[in-house]
């Protein structure tokens, strides 16, 4: 039975790709690459001087068991010869944070997409500047096709290397009832690394970070994958008398069920009544949720979204609400 | 040679989408593929009678005006394969809207030739381009039950129509085959009603 949950474990994944790896570099070198062979690599730059230096590294290592697993998963190995690894870090911000926001870290995750590839603006208005040229050698009819076409198959293979442009989408999950909140930053192929946690979808993805030897300003790319990057969070006031910050809309799920839209909501104002016939809330934010228990959902920006739980309309026995 | 005000009105809305999209982020124009937008465009203006012939042979002249239009189809073609438009439904699609869009257009040239071709040419053209779509285009407008009218399809026999339909999201899986056919076959019912030798004239 327990090889059988080992097994389950192992093709389900812990799915955080974020660990800390403690390495030594013995300078003096540019920049140096910790390979995590098909989970992708870290590339460190520099400079590092002349002498030793001992530094915590973020690596893309997929560990199907979770932090428990982490002391039997192999080493990333350096490819420079000037840099040892010396082992995991005895500080995984993962492990604390898996423990603490067990609840928050199941729920649905963002859907991050892609807006689809357009035109660079020096391609669109070298194909517009184009126009007075043509005219002007419209009596050199052969200069001008040639031009024409020429700045045309230039324009076709400039234009294909265009890339979808990455759309970030930020998520407050907090449980009001526990006092915690994570957020939850999404992004297409590129995103700022944290500290804490990272999710790749589809899972078992390369992942490549790169990041300064300071360890603050990191990366993460991967072409063609959804990333989300979570980290501890404050969690948001909310009391029907009053809010902390401003929501653009607010709907309300009571623990019976039933959802109701209340419009914007403005900071330091009560919660505004419910408006009959308000749009529904984003289906991603209100599947899977726990039942019987009283829900807010609430959009803070043109990207950025709030979920609580633990949150109740006031009644008899307490009129503020939660 | 002159430059038909046509050509650069073909140009210049042709790349319109793709240009007012890299100037501003926000702006999404087109959803579905833009090269057929710009053949759209040029299929009218290239093909819109003309009151005055060209110095130069109809098929010449009709060459050399496509040649003008390569820097915005590139970046139009460009965008359509980086969003992922299979790179043989592209060609095959350049290479269909541009046969027609030639044939259209050294039609225009060869009839402006003579008085009595420009008029006929003038009443094939207000049935089969414009006509057509207009046509098209009130039937879908008519309050009526979901789904396109009956027959949609015969209505890519005008170029207007075809392009516009090519243009649409989802146009990788909409088969277009049927509809060239249709299209070649009104440009070749047009080129015969106005090249065609009237009765009078002949020996």
């Amino acid at each position: 039975m327990s090889l059988l949950c080992a097994l389950a474990l192992l093709a389900l994944g812990d799915g955080n790709r974020l660990w800390w790896l403690e390495v030594e570099a013995r300078g003096p070198l540019e920049e140096f690459t910790l390979d995590c062979g098909a989970d992708g690599t870290t590339r460190v730059r520099g400079p590092f001087l002349a002498g030793e230096r001992r530094l915590s590294v973020p690596v893309p290592l997929r560990v199907p068991l979770g932090i428990e697993g982490l002391s039997a998963a192999a080493l990333p190995r350096a490819r420079e010869a000037g840099v040892r690894v010396l082992g995991w870090s005895a500080e995984q911000p993962e492990a604390a944070f898996a423990r603490e926001a067990r609840t928050l870290l199941a729920r649905g995750r963002p859907p991050v997409g892609a807006a689809p590839a357009r035109a660079g603006r020096a391609e669109a208005l070298l194909a517009l500047g184009l126009l007075p040229l043509l005219v002007r050698l419209r009596r050199r009819a052969v200069w001008a096709g040639a031009v024409a076409l020429l700045a045309g198959g230039f324009l076709l293979w400039r234009t294909t290397q265009a890339r979808p442009r990455a759309v970030a989408v930020e998520l407050l999950e907090a449980d009001l009832g526990a006092g915690r909140a994570l957020l939850v930053r999404g992004a297409y192929a590129s995103l700022p690394l944290g500290r804490t946690r990272l999710e790749a979808r589809p899972d078992g993805v390369a992942l490549f970070f790169d990041v300064p030897s300071d360890g603050g300003g990191g990366r993460v790319q991967a072409p063609g994958v959804e990333l989300h990057q979570l980290e501890r969070a404050a969690p948001p006031e909310l009391l029907v008398t009053g809010a902390s910050e401003s929501l653009e809309a607010v709907w309300v799920r009571t623990p019976r069920g039933e959802w109701s839209a209340h419009g914007p909501w403005r900071r330091g104002t009560p919660l505004p009544p419910a408006v009959p016939g308000g749009a529904a809330p984003p289906g991603w934010l209100t599947g899977a949720l726990p039942p019987g228990v009283g829900i807010l959902v609430g959009r803070k920006g043109a990207d950025g979204w709030l979920r609580a739980t633990g949150f109740e309309l006031p009644t008899q026995e307490s009129p503020n609400g939660y | 040679m002159k430059v038909p005000p046509g050509l650069v009105a073909a140009y210049g809305l042709g790349l319109a989408p793709p240009l007012l999209e890299a100037l501003w982020p926000g702006l999404e124009l087109v959803r579905g593929a833009h090269a057929p937008i710009l053949w759209l465009v040029a299929l009218f203006a290239l093909s819109f009678p003309r009151a005055r012939a060209d110095a130069e042979p109809a098929l010449r002249s009709a060459g050399l005006a496509l040649l003008w239009l390569a820097p915005p189809l590139g970046l139009a073609l460009g965008l359509d394969l980086a969003r992922g438009m299979p790179a043989p439904r592209a060609t095959a699609l350049t290479l269909g809207l541009g046969t027609l869009c030639l044939g259209w257009s050294a039609l225009a040239a060869q009839a402006a030739r003579a008085e009595a071709t420009r008029a006929r040419y003038r009443d094939a053209w207000l049935v089969a381009v414009p006509g057509l779509a207009a046509l098209a285009l009130a039937l879908v407008f008519v309050p009526r039950a979901a789904g396109a009218p009956p027959g949609a399809r015969l209505f890519s026999a005008s170029p207007l129509v075809l392009a516009q339909r090519t243009a649409l999201p989802g146009g990788a899986e909409f088969r277009t085959a049927f509809e060239f056919v249709l299209a070649f076959l009104l440009l070749l019912l047009a080129t015969l009603f106005t090249l065609r030798t009237p009765r009078g004239a002949r020996p």
